[in-house]
């Protein structure tokens, strides 16, 4: 996307960009961010700085828009909150879950709960379920996201995360088995 | 809805809030300030906008009062004339000078100042706080109250002024500060009321001024003080301001060599030479300017003191005239006087140098750290941790640097920002990028401003580039446009290029990365495993043959041709030092220029190659055994302007010549080093008796100029303005002898530089009058 603007198209050419590349950006920088509760802080310096830097030198020389949001969120990413001692004691010291159990899980997942819609208008409750993920491990956040919101297999996540599968796949489904014993969903 | 529909939900409507993302970046708000300087240091340590003061000692070079200049008066400040204030000023400093008593006082700085410049000039003076009562914004506003004051100390807008409170006896302290304008007390009244004066404001003011006491008597009759205003006013303690206006009256080689050979060149000899006539020719005036009856020679009577000469070289004189004056008895003048060192404390020190004069870089295990240096006492100014401290960039003049340090994992992750200038250290935050790698390669050009990290991370490369602003910790990054899973060596950037090279283990090849597209050219391939590195400035890429090449040659990259620069050398070191085009390679120096390499010389283009002991014209530091010794530097203003000899010399001059200058040198040291009492000099009398012994009459006249040795008979001069001079490290060589005069040069040691010594060139010329050789020249 390259588009030649001028002083008073830099709203319209900031809401096309930020349309785009939402998703993109806030994929990465929830795969990227050293904690999942910085990352709305994270996309929001993202995209003041792209607004900052379109206001100060445009956009003509930005010739893919999503690389260049990119490459600040990289930045973000690695300047925020620095995770470098948190991601070095990461521990990682949970059972794992065989084949069956997940199975049974997944097949959960997919069933529907008309009790899941009453959960979610109520506002306060879907709060209370989405801070329970919040402050659970930092990477649970992470992989609920990338897993539910952008729709990545578990195996895409587990590589994005840089972890194993099976530790994906135990931090969700004990997450999830924990909601549903706190909250009954 | 099934679980995974809700969770998508859930997760989609919590986690972010894309309206208020985007309507916050609109208004420019970030989350969080990320990269912030971070001030340290006793500097730092103010809190409720006072002032932590140091320990500096400091004292006034003469008292230069004790005359009523006006009627102070009590109005407010507001009420009185820039020229009525500065006078006022002068006398209230004057009557609180011995007082204790906790004042109000409004101190303005020269020009608008940084915040942390201002505490560092405050912080000299006072062993205990200097709480500040308000700050007088270079904008014009004033900032009151203690929140708000600190506020300002913990930004970097400028100041003009703050209000102070103080012993009064600090005020003239404060006054003798060469950035300090003015120090006025404050009335009750003026406290909200003053608006700092500016020196523009002042019209007309002639400083001069009385070094003791006993010149007052003198000076009571003195018409420039009963008018004040229009021609003489006592201000400051700035000798400097004395010493250049004589200065520029007076021709002679001691300084004018100095101030207008800057150039250096051939200029320095030439130069000389015209000093030299003109001193010569002028003896008449300069007799007639000074008055005959207190500059006539006083002839010591001859006979028993002839024995008493100089303590040095005066034993071989028997040729000396029968009726040529002699030095005076009991007079022992320091011909070879001890040169200067100074030693700290153990402080653990492993490296030490100046950045810039009156402050150096030390390094420990664990810290980097500057140092003030006063010439007398050592004082932290700021310090960070850092472990391992490694030099990655030192500006080519001095005053800022970058290293990097390893973290407690033993990872290579931080970069520290040394502004000498600002006496502070800033963190660059270089862990937000470094992340969970090691730096492998640190490179900064300080003409783009470009900050280029090498970072290893899981096994992958990743070049980062940042752009730094202002030297105050500020950067932003920018991208990391290149990854590799060899390891990159930089050579060098422009402002849109990071030149790197990357060996796969049979080739090496060498790339132009665009910093903002990552888009990429080869610009050469080696077959040979060649090394590569680049020099501190990150200016040029430097290709050395591998070490098991038997031919090749040293190349030298250059970014702005894209070049690679063939040198004639095969395996030797190019060290480039701090500089950004010089180096020098066996003793001789060489400059990169328009795709080639010309051999150059003198020692500015060799200063900042030899950084460690150049930065500072005063003084060189070192560190040994955790003690860091002083010596004086050998860049100092007069070799850096002059051209030095580097050849062997031989000194062909009879003893008698010998003599008459080691007299000369003994008689500018004492006045140079302030020993002319020690040398038995009691006296003005004294002191043109023993000037008259070596020195011709038109040099006399010069030397008295030049130190500000006043009429009215009492010993006062400045000492300082002659530099000391070893007479063991002097070479005279006569060109030509006639009957009343000859002439030659004198090579001064002037120092080592890649390990030749130098010996820097003064044209002398020597007359014969009153029966013996005299010197017509000021040497130091």
């Amino acid at each position: 996307m390259k588009l030649r603007v001028g002083k008073f198209d830099i709203d319209s050419y900031f809401d096309t960009v930020y349309a785009e590349t939402f998703n993109a950006v806030s994929r990465y920088v929830v795969s990227h961010a050293a904690r999942f509760q910085d990352a709305e802080d994270i996309v929001q310096n993202v995209y003041t700085r792209l607004y900052k830097r379109l206001k100060d030198k445009g956009c003509d020389d930005i010739d893919n828009a999503e690389a260049f949001v990119i490459n600040i969120a990289k930045f973000e990413c690695r300047s925020f909150f620095s995770g470098f001692v948190k991601r070095r004691d990461k521990v990682i010291n949970m059972s794992e879950y065989d084949e069956e159990q997940s199975s049974a899980l997944e097949a959960e997942l997919s069933r529907d709960q008309k009790l899941l819609e009453d959960v979610m208008s109520d506002k306060i409750l879907a709060k209370q379920i989405f801070d329970d993920i919040m402050n659970s491990d930092e990477t649970v956040g992470k992989i609920f996201y990338l897993h539910f919101v952008c729709d990545m297999k578990l195996d895409e996540v587990a590589k994005k995360l840089d972890l194993k599968l099976s530790t994906v796949k135990t931090k969700l489904y004990r997450t999830l088995e924990k909601q549903k014993k706190k909250f009954g969903i | 809805m099934n679980k995974h529909d809700f969770y998508k939900q859930l997760m989609s409507e919590y986690t972010f809030d894309p309206e208020k993302i985007k309507n916050n970046a609109k208004k420019g708000r970030f989350a969080r300030q990320k990269i912030s300087p971070m001030a340290i240091g006793l500097t730092t340590a103010v809190a409720a906008a006072t002032v932590v003061c140091g320990t500096l000692a400091f004292s006034m070079a003469g008292n230069r009062n004790g005359v009523d200049l006006v009627d102070t008066g009590s109005s407010a400040l507001s009420s009185r004339t820039a020229e009525q204030r500065v006078l006022d000023a002068i006398e209230q400093q004057n009557k609180e000078q011995n007082s204790e008593e906790i004042k109000d006082v409004l101190v303005t700085f020269n020009l608008p100042i940084s915040p942390a410049q201002a505490q560092d000039i405050l912080a000299c003076y006072a062993d205990g706080s200097i709480p500040v009562t308000a700050i007088y914004m270079a904008d014009g506003s004033r900032i009151s109250g203690s929140r708000q004051v600190e506020a300002v100390f913990g930004g970097s807008e400028e100041i003009s002024a703050v209000a102070v409170q103080c012993a009064g006896s600090v005020m003239s302290k404060l006054q003798a500060d060469k950035d300090i304008f003015l120090v006025e007390l404050l009335s009750e009244s003026d406290v909200d009321t003053a608006v700092p004066i500016r020196p523009e404001d002042i019209e007309t003011l002639d400083v001069q001024i009385p070094e003791r006491e006993d010149i007052k008597d003198d000076t009571e009759t003195d018409p420039q003080i009963k008018d004040p205003i229009s021609d003489v006013i006592v201000i400051g303690t700035e000798e400097t301001d004395t010493t250049d206006a004589i200065t520029e009256e007076t021709a002679d080689i001691g300084t004018t060599d100095i101030s207008d050979t800057a150039e250096g060149g051939t200029n320095e000899t030439t130069d000389s030479s015209d000093d030299t006539s003109d001193t010569a020719d002028a003896p008449d005036e300069d007799t007639a300017e000074n008055g005959e009856t207190t500059d006539a020679p006083v002839v010591p009577e001859t006979g028993e003191t002839n024995d008493n000469n100089t303590d040095d070289g005066s034993a071989d004189a028997p040729d000396a005239p029968v009726a040529a004056p002699v030095l005076p008895e009991g007079i022992t003048l320091p011909v070879t006087p001890e040169s200067y060192s100074y030693s700290s404390t153990h402080l653990g020190a492993e490296s030490a140098f100046f950045l810039r004069n009156g402050m150096m870089y030390l390094r420990t295990a664990n810290e980097v750290a500057l140092y003030s240096f006063d010439g007398n006492t050592m004082k932290q100014a700021a310090t960070a941790e850092c472990t391992d401290a490694k030099v990655h960039w030192v500006a080519e003049n001095g005053g800022k640097m970058i290293v990097s340090g390893v973290d407690e994992y033993g990872m290579r992750n931080k970069l520290l920002l040394i502004n000498a200038d600002a006496y502070e250290i800033y963190d660059l935050n270089a862990e937000d990028i470094v992340m969970n790698g090691t730096l492998s390669d640190v490179g900064f050009n300080a003409e783009t401003k470009k900050l280029v990290l090498s970072v290893k991370e899981d096994g992958v490369y990743y070049v980062c580039v940042s752009q730094v602003y202002d030297y105050n910790g500020s950067a932003e990054y920018i991208g990391a446009p290149f990854e590799s899973a060899a390891r990159p060596y930089l050579l060098s950037c422009t402002a849109d290029t990071v030149y790197l090279a990357v060996a796969d283990g049979t080739l090496t090849q060498v790339y132009a990365v665009n910093i903002n597209s990552g888009e990429l050219r080869i610009i050469k391939t080696y077959d040979n495993n060649p090394k590569m590195s680049h020099n501190l400035a990150f200016s040029h890429g430097i290709i050395t043959p591998s070490a098991t090449a038997f031919t090749g040659n040293v190349e030298i990259f250059d970014p702005a041709a894209e070049t690679f620069i063939k040198t004639n050398h095969f395996n030797e070191t190019l060290n480039f030092g701090a500089s950004r085009h010089s180096f020098s390679v066996n003793g001789d120096v060489y400059n990169v220029s328009g795709g080639s390499v010309t051999a150059t010389g003198g020692i500015n283009a060799l200063a900042p190659i030899d950084y460690r002991k150049s930065f500072s014209s005063l003084y060189a530091a070192t560190a040994d055994a955790g003690y860091v010794y002083i010596t004086e530097s050998i860049y100092n203003d007069k070799n850096r302007a002059g051209i030095l000899n580097f050849n062997s010399i031989d000194e062909n001059c009879s003893a008698e010549f010998r003599e008459v200058l080691n007299g000369a040198i003994g008689m500018n040291n004492a006045l140079a080093l302030d020993m002319c009492r020690d040398a038995g000099i009691l006296s003005r009398e004294r002191l043109l008796e023993c000037l008259d012994v070596y020195y011709s009459k038109a040099a006399v006249g010069k030397i008295m100029n030049l130190c500000g040795i006043p009429d009215s008979g009492a010993l006062s001069y400045k000492a300082g303005v002659l530099s000391a001079i070893n007479a063991d490290d002097t070479i005279l060589v006569i060109s030509s002898t006639g009957s009343t005069d000859a002439s030659g040069t004198l090579y001064i040691k002037a120092g080592s530089y890649s390990g030749k010594t130098a010996y820097r060139a003064l044209s002398v010329t020597f007359a014969f009058e009153n029966g013996g050789w005299k010197l017509c020249n000021i040497i130091g």
